[in-house]
């Protein structure tokens, strides 16, 4: 990946070969904070240990935190941003290796992993994400320490489950390092290819959209701009819900590795983070609250000026028949021209028109057919955007297995957030409704959990918006032994009006964890 | 997988209460592939003696509870390091003016190393 070429001085370092190269000022904190152990070999900018490995901009920082936990470097905070974002940059992660555990650094944690290998997960992913090693590269001898790291640091490793039950040490060194050296080599074309490749250039004007829990779906303009700093910006975004309520907001991002943006942002007063992918012409992404991962929401973003009409999004994704409601339609070309939705469906007022936006009233007839609905604005079209229905035909829950946690000022809860899809047919030939109205309500799992009373205990679920806000930490006197406001509990949702169309999941409620790093 | 295929009972443990009957179950062969094949959810563990976050069984009726009553049970001896501070190596200081976790749980922190991945500020 070539940095954008924002100075005269940084060309002048690109034309140069790596030995004449400009020291950055990452590579002189590393230097300075890091070279009396990890020792420069093997020519300029290059230190044993570190030069031998790429990670995401999570990795190292999490890299460096444990060298200041566990070995008492001291580094200033401007110091080791300067380290990250060097080391990010020039020993990263291709798009395409970051692309298969994007989850696990957008925090979507609600999910069960699987490898393609008979015993990775019992032997590394049982305390971890088995995605935190692979969103790593190294050569196997680089994999045969972190080995022995683990067994020096967590001496008890080899007594627990899944490994005083096999010669767990020399299966991590015999088969686990030479797969994961195989797979997860220092050497790939990927990253070869992408360091030939331009910098994503952020700046500009965008637009994004998605769902926020409890609240709806939202769109915004999105205005990027450069700050000061390698490549840092700021950002402003303004927009609305489909209910009209507004939504802005501001915030700060860095670029790694050419295509990582990583952002501090405040909407409607609320602090989040978010995670982008730039390297795809419509990005997408995730934005979520720190301190409570699970209530986020996955965001797609757009550049505003292209020239190609087209359509991109429809919020919501279908129309019930008898109902009028707005409609947000998200693309290119929207500004002139007739809109059509369909035989069936009826503007009935356009509140919002513009070149990437169309805010309608819009009312479905009573005998609407249920069907994928034509959409046309002007030259822009799109046949498999926008539904229509009279009757869910089924439902599904998402995630399928939730875990939430207890929690207290010092560890704060993380909450279960549901959502239910609404589908008309079956297999391949069903057509997805987006999310559809639904009542929420939870029971005990099985007969121990409504022995225990967990649903009185473990906490609340909003019969609306299907989020579930964890009770206290802490041991409860009023339960038997004393237990904490842990719950093993099934969440149900169903449509209205159509009582016995349903979905279940399974939400275990579950005590707090006090090392929560951003790669799990 | 263990070679060793006795029961509890067999090697003279004897459960004394329903938890401890549940995990005599849990040991037996035949659950125990069952066990040993089952995936937890991403970021919680899957060493199940017996459990962090779920127990054996996929709930959480089998977890030691309140986990404040053993909870440095499991930090000192290093048994859930990436869910709970391990005070063996890396956070010897952890526990320290919480000397009985039932009563003292609250002063007892989230580990905060600060993050230098996104702009601005420590966080």
């Amino acid at each position: 990946m070539k940095p954008l070429l924002t100075s005269g001085l940084c060309g002048l370092a690109l034309l140069l070969p790596p030995a004449l190269a400009q020291a950055s000022p990452g590579s002189e904190a590393i230097d300075r904070y890091c070279s009396g152990c990890h020792q420069a070999q093997d020519g300029p900018q290059r230190w044993s240990r570190i030069s031998q490995q790429r990670k995401t901009p999570e990795g190292w920082d999490m890299t460096i935190a444990r060298m200041q936990t566990m070995h008492g470097v001291e580094v200033p905070m401007e110091a080791r941003r300067d380290i990250v974002k060097f080391l990010a940059d020039t020993q990263g992660l291709a798009p395409e290796e970051s692309a298969g555990q994007r989850a696990l650094i957008e925090r979507r944690l609600n999910r069960v992993e699987s490898f393609d290998h008979p015993s990775y997960q019992e032997m590394c992913a049982r305390c971890h994400t088995g995605g935190r090693a692979q969103l790593q590269r190294r050569p196997e001898a680089e994999w045969e320490h972190l080995v022995h790291f683990h067994v020096g640091q967590f001496s008890t490793l080899e007594y627990q489950a899944m490994a005083r039950d096999r010669d767990w040490l020399d299966i991590a060194m015999d088969e686990i390092a030479p797969w994961l050296a195989k797979t997860q080599g220092l050497e790939n074309a990927a990253w070869d290819d992408w360091q030939e490749q331009d910098a994503v250039d952020p700046v500009g004007e965008w637009q994004l959209w998605g769902h926020w829990p409890g609240e709806g779906d939202f769109y915004a303009d999105v205005t990027i701009t450069a700050a000061e700093g390698e490549d840092a910006y700021a950002l402003s975004l303004d927009g609305a819900f489909t209910s009209g309520r507004p939504i802005d907001g501001e915030g700060q991002a860095i670029v790694y590795t050419g295509y990582e943006w990583r952002a501090n942002l405040s909407l409607n007063g609320r602090d989040f983070k978010q995670v982008l992918d730039l390297s795809d012409a419509r990005p997408g992404g995730r934005i979520f609250d720190d301190h409570d991962e699970a209530f986020g929401m996955m965001v797609e973003m757009a550049r505003r000026e292209v020239a190609e009409p087209g359509l991109m999004a429809s919020l919501p994704a279908s129309l019930k028949a008898g109902t009028r409601q707005r409609l947000v339609l998200l693309g290119h070309g929207l500004g002139e021209g007739d809109i059509d939705l369909g035989e069936g469906v009826m503007v009935r007022e356009v509140v919002e028109r513009s070149d990437n936006r169309l805010v309608l009233e819009v009312e479905a007839a009573a005998d609407l057919t249920p069907r994928w609905l034509p959409v046309q604005v002007g030259e822009a079209g799109a046949d498999t955007m926008l539904a229509g229905y009279r009757t869910v035909d089924r439902l599904e829950v998402s995630p399928e297995l939730g875990v939430a946690r207890v929690g207290s000022e010092a560890t704060p809860p993380v909450s279960g957030v549901f959502s239910a899809m609404g589908y008309l047919g079956e297999g391949e030939d069903a057509i997805p409704l987006g999310r559809v109205p639904v009542t929420w309500s939870v029971a005990p799992w099985d007969e121990i959990a409504e022995g225990e009373e967990d649903v009185k205990y473990a906490g609340t679920l909003d019969a609306a918006t299907g989020i579930f806000s964890p009770a206290g930490a802490g041991p409860n006197p009023l339960r038997r032994f004393d237990t904490n406001n842990a719950g093993n509990l099934r969440v149900t949702a169903s449509v209205v009006g159509q009582e016995d169309v349903q979905d279940d999941a399974h939400l275990i409620v579950t005590v707090q964890r006090w090392n929560n790093p951003p790669l799990r | 997988m263990s070679d060793n295929k006795k029961t509890m009972t067999q090697l003279g443990l004897a459960p004394l209460n329903r938890k401890a009957r549940e995990m005599e179950r849990a040991a037996t062969p035949e659950a125990l592939e069952e066990v040993q094949a089952m995936q937890t959810i991403a970021g919680c563990t899957s060493s199940f003696d017996p459990g962090w976050e779920v127990d054996p069984f996929g709930g959480v009726a089998s977890l030691c509870q309140p986990m404040e009553a053993d909870l440095y049970g499991c930090a000192d001896p290093c048994w859930w390091p990436a869910q709970v501070p391990d005070t063996m190596n890396t956070y010897p200081d952890w526990g320290q003016g919480a000397n009985r976790a039932e009563d003292d749980w609250r002063k007892l922190d989230s580990l905060d190393p600060g993050s230098a991945v996104y702009p601005g500020g420590d966080q």
